[in-house]
């Protein structure tokens, strides 16, 4: 008798939450980037905020964005509706959502270059 | 002290580019005998990536103030409001895939599972390939920091 193995499909319940996390995650850092920088009351706060005892926006925002990361991730994983997102079709948001981040935080700091 | 603080961050920077290169080249011979690899190598590549986001921070906060105020002061100023700017930003997008990683890889068992290799080549492809430019980039802002002490000469 002849055991058949099927290759899996699909990505673990994790591995889509924690997905669809980072590409959210990776498009609220650039929009953060942008927001901080052009609205001074924002970034004033986040140079306000003390973390072990230090004091610097960028401190804050990386925080920031690995909390997120990592709350939405939970969420996510956590949720009872089924992804069912492929690896490819993740990694294809992925790969935009890193590409358009970076062209978009790039693109604001040469505009300003300019101004 | 201070320039080895500054050589730590793009030292360990490139650890977790090596460490990313392996799990892209271990999962492309991916087999029921090296997932443990797989699985050190990925943890390994977040660990770096972490380190990275700690030295730099540290030597951004404590001693970057200096090397800023001489390049702006030099003919190479976009080396910080353009270059440096979007460094320190971009870098949150590498970590974020770089602590991503590990849950791809100790998720899935990438031996049958097709779908999950291919999201691990292209989170690990922009991993590389994102860490390569900004080390580039903070070339180019240490030159710039020689430019200013050079005169512009």
């Amino acid at each position: 008798m002849t055991t058949t193995i099927y290759p899996e499909s699909g990505l673990n319940r994790i591995t889509s939450g924690f997905g669809i996390s980072a590409v959210i995650t990776l498009v609220a850092s650039m929009l953060l980037t942008i927001m901080k920088e052009s609205y001074p009351p924002l970034l004033s706060f986040m140079k306000s905020i003390s973390i072990l005892g230090v004091k610097h926006h960028w401190l804050v925002h990386g925080l920031a964005i690995v909390i997120l990361f990592y709350l939405l991730g939970w969420l996510f994983s956590s949720s009872r509706r089924d992804t069912n997102i492929s690896g490819a079709s993740l990694a294809t948001i992925l790969a935009w959502a890193t590409v358009l981040s970076s062209l978009g935080i790039f693109g604001f700091y040469l505009m300003e270059l300019f101004k | 002290m201070k320039e080895f603080i500054l050589f730590l961050h793009p030292m360990f920077a490139v650890f977790g580019v090596i460490a990313t290169v392996w799990v892209l080249v271990e999962v492309l011979n991916a087999s029921e005998k090296n997932l443990k690899r797989i699985s050190a190598a990925s943890i390994t590549a977040a660990l770096f990536m972490v380190l990275t986001w700690i030295t730099s921070g540290y030597w951004y906060i404590v001693y970057y103030a200096t090397d800023k105020a001489l390049i702006l002061k030099g003919p190479w100023a976009f080396a910080h409001t353009l270059v440096m700017e979007t460094k320190e930003h971009v870098f949150f997008s590498i970590l974020i895939l770089a602590l991503f990683l590990p849950m791809i890889t100790l998720r899935n068992n990438l031996a049958t599972n097709a779908s999950a290799r291919k999201l691990v080549y292209v989170v690990a492809v922009l991993i590389i390939l994102s860490s390569l430019a900004l080390e580039g980039a903070g070339a180019l802002i240490s030159f710039a920091v020689r430019m200013s002490l050079l005169g512009g000469a």
